[in-house]
């Protein structure tokens, strides 16, 4: 019995000493060794380590995780004078564990120190920033990105110098604009669609016109070289009309005189118009006179 | 005491102690199932990463094996709340709304997936969010700062259409190097837009932009209409005027032919017999103006002059 008794003081006192005397350092974590309360020691690679038992040593833990962090956004002023909600977020890990141990003693503290840092960092940089450089379709816009790179560069400064704190992004997350400036952008948002919807509608009317005009133009062309084909045929017609009445006529060219010139009296000559006679006319010869004197001679070829 | 007591209090501590060595050695017995990975931590450091199967460690406290589901694609909303999303509540306009190049402002909900690539890192490399959100949403605090930086440079209409693939693409790759900066431990499979609209108060005035593409397209389709009708209607007319003159050519040639055969019929017949011919043409003629009229006949051989007033 008394074998037992020892057997177990002696495991305790193992297991006892065990915990007192080594620190397991995790993968998130630092590990600072204070002797009689004095930080001296940071461990900081993860592992079993040996210490001095407590009271002498004791041990404080950092979390040296990759902290994300995101302020409440704000409203600042940009450069030109333009109001814009700004949200942001901050990304950071422990440096120096000594040195964070001392100014903020733990992750809460060094949360709300480094919001304050941050918000009056971004207020300072947008105050120089124009909002129209921010967001701007403009090509090789890259404004921002040094915004970014300038916020991160300054937090990281202060809260390295400070903090003991390396911070690995400090940037803008969410842009948008308070009530009043979102209403007047909606306005002019409305304002450029009618302009836009305005010219897509001229120009479908103008395309439209532009059809019709050609239609136009190619319908008067088509009637045009009809009407001077029919021309050129009347013309031809009228020639070979000419050539065959002349090829004709030529054949028996006084015949044609004297037949032309009958056909002409026969026009000439209707029933209003007044024939004075002489007797002596060779028309009535062969009433009042005797026949044979005078009658004309039409053709001289007998 | 006997043998047999002696046995006893021999072997029951044996038996005892063996018990407690087995189950302190299943305390490094692990099974890792086909879609996880196992990390294993020795005194609280990373020391391995193992497949999935029965995977043996030291026992606590000296090893410990954490499993991850690293074949699982994980995703993560942007520009609203899944848990919103379920419930039917629209997105907060803080939420939804980025602002587009020539501070417009547009509404959009993407979808980012991935899948867990470096466990270890994953596991143990960022901290709970002070919302007391997993790491997993650094990713999408990682994603809105690229987009907005983005879209910030990006006309209206590109992230409303032409633009969006571009926008995925680049997103992916920009994020994912904002991802390696905060060792997250992940792998974006692909950025998704959702949705891309303008916001509910500008709507009308967007959709009235579509309604005038519409409106010009229907502008042409008539004026193509007109085009149809007009121009076969004029070809019509151009035939009709091309035949007409044909018409007329042909009449106007069998006229003169018709003439010209008359003539030479009558010149023949009146060479036959040339005076009487001629003789009965002309009388025929005269006979035909002078049956017409009036007439007054005269003699002219008379004493008196013939007086004769004519009236109109």
């Amino acid at each position: 019995m008394r074998k037992l008794f020892w057997t177990l003081i002696i495991i305790g006192l193992l297991i006892a000493a065990w915990l007192g005397c080594t620190v397991q350092v995790a993968e998130w974590e630092t590990v600072i060794l204070t002797r009689f309360g004095d930080p001296h020691d940071p461990l900081e690679e993860p592992g079993l380590y040996f210490k001095l038992p407590p009271p002498i040593e004791t041990t404080i833990r950092i979390d040296r995780r990759v902290q994300i962090q995101d302020p409440p956004s704000q409203e600042y002023l940009t450069a030109d004078k333009k109001n814009v909600i700004v949200d942001c977020f901050l990304a950071w890990e422990v440096r120096d564990a000594i040195q964070f141990l001392k100014s903020v003693r733990n992750v809460q503290g060094a949360r709300s120190r480094l919001n304050d840092i941050l918000l009056a960092e971004v207020n300072t940089i947008l105050g120089e920033t124009q909002l129209s450089a921010l967001i701007t379709t403009e090509p090789g816009n890259v404004t921002m990105r040094q915004v970014n790179e300038e916020i991160t560069q300054r937090t990281a400064a202060k809260a390295q110098e400070n903090l003991g704190v390396r911070v690995l992004a400090a940037k803008i997350k969410r842009l948008n604009f308070p009530g009043d400036n979102k209403t007047a952008v909606f306005r002019r948002m409305e304002a450029e669609r009618e302009k836009i919807a305005q010219e897509i509608r001229s120009q479908g009317f103008a395309e439209a016109q532009k059809i019709r005009n050609q239609t136009e133009r190619e319908a008067a062309a088509i009637v045009s070289e009809a009407q001077s084909a029919a021309e050129r045929i009347r013309g031809e017609a009228d020639a070979e009309a000419t050539r065959v009445y002349a090829e004709a006529f030529e054949k028996d060219p006084e015949f044609y005189e004297f037949l032309r010139a009958l056909e002409a009296y026969g026009k000439m000559f209707d029933e209003n118009t007044l024939w004075v006679i002489p007797h002596s006319s060779p028309l009535l010869e062969g009433l009042l006179r005797k026949p044979g004197a005078g009658l004309p001679k039409a053709n001289g070829d007998d | 005491m006997s043998d047999r007591s002696k046995l006893l209090r021999f072997l029951v501590p044996i038996v005892l102690l063996i018990g407690v060595a087995v189950w302190w050695g299943t305390t490094g017995v692990w099974v890792v199932q086909q879609d996880e990975q196992g990390v294993v931590t020795r005194f609280g450091k990373v020391d391995r990463v193992v497949q999935p199967g029965m995977q043996f460690t030291l026992p606590a406290p000296f090893e410990r094996l954490e499993r991850v589901r690293t074949t699982e694609v994980r995703i993560m909303p942007v520009g609203y709340k899944l848990r919103d999303d379920v419930l039917g509540i629209p997105p907060l306009a803080e939420e939804i709304q980025w602002l587009t190049g020539n501070t417009n402002i547009v509404e959009m909900k993407l979808m980012l997936q991935y899948v867990i690539s470096d466990p270890a890192r994953y596991l143990f490399r960022v901290a709970d969010l002070p919302s007391g959100e997993s790491p997993d949403f650094a990713i999408r605090k990682a994603a809105e700062s690229v987009l907005t930086r983005l879209v910030g440079e990006m006309a209206i209409d590109d992230v409303l259409s032409i633009g969006k693939a571009k926008l995925q693409a680049t997103a992916r790759s920009e994020i994912q190097e904002q991802i390696e900066l905060l060792q997250l431990g992940v792998t974006l499979v692909a950025v998704n837009i959702l949705e891309a609209n303008p916001p509910a108060e500008v709507r009308g005035a967007f959709n009235d932009v579509i309604n005038a593409y519409a409106d010009g397209e229907r502008q042409k389709t008539q004026a193509d209409g007109y085009r149809r009708k007009t121009l076969p209607g004029e070809r019509a007319r151009a035939d009709q005027i091309e035949q007409e003159a044909q018409i007329y050519a042909k009449e106007r040639i069998e006229a003169a032919k018709g003439v010209a055969a008359r003539f030479a019929a009558m010149a023949t017949e009146v060479k036959a017999a040339p005076r009487v011919s001629r003789l009965r043409l002309w009388l025929e003629t005269v006979e035909a103006f002078l049956a017409r009229g009036e007439r007054i006949v005269y003699d002219d051989t008379a004493e008196q002059p013939f007086r004769l007033r004519v009236t109109k």
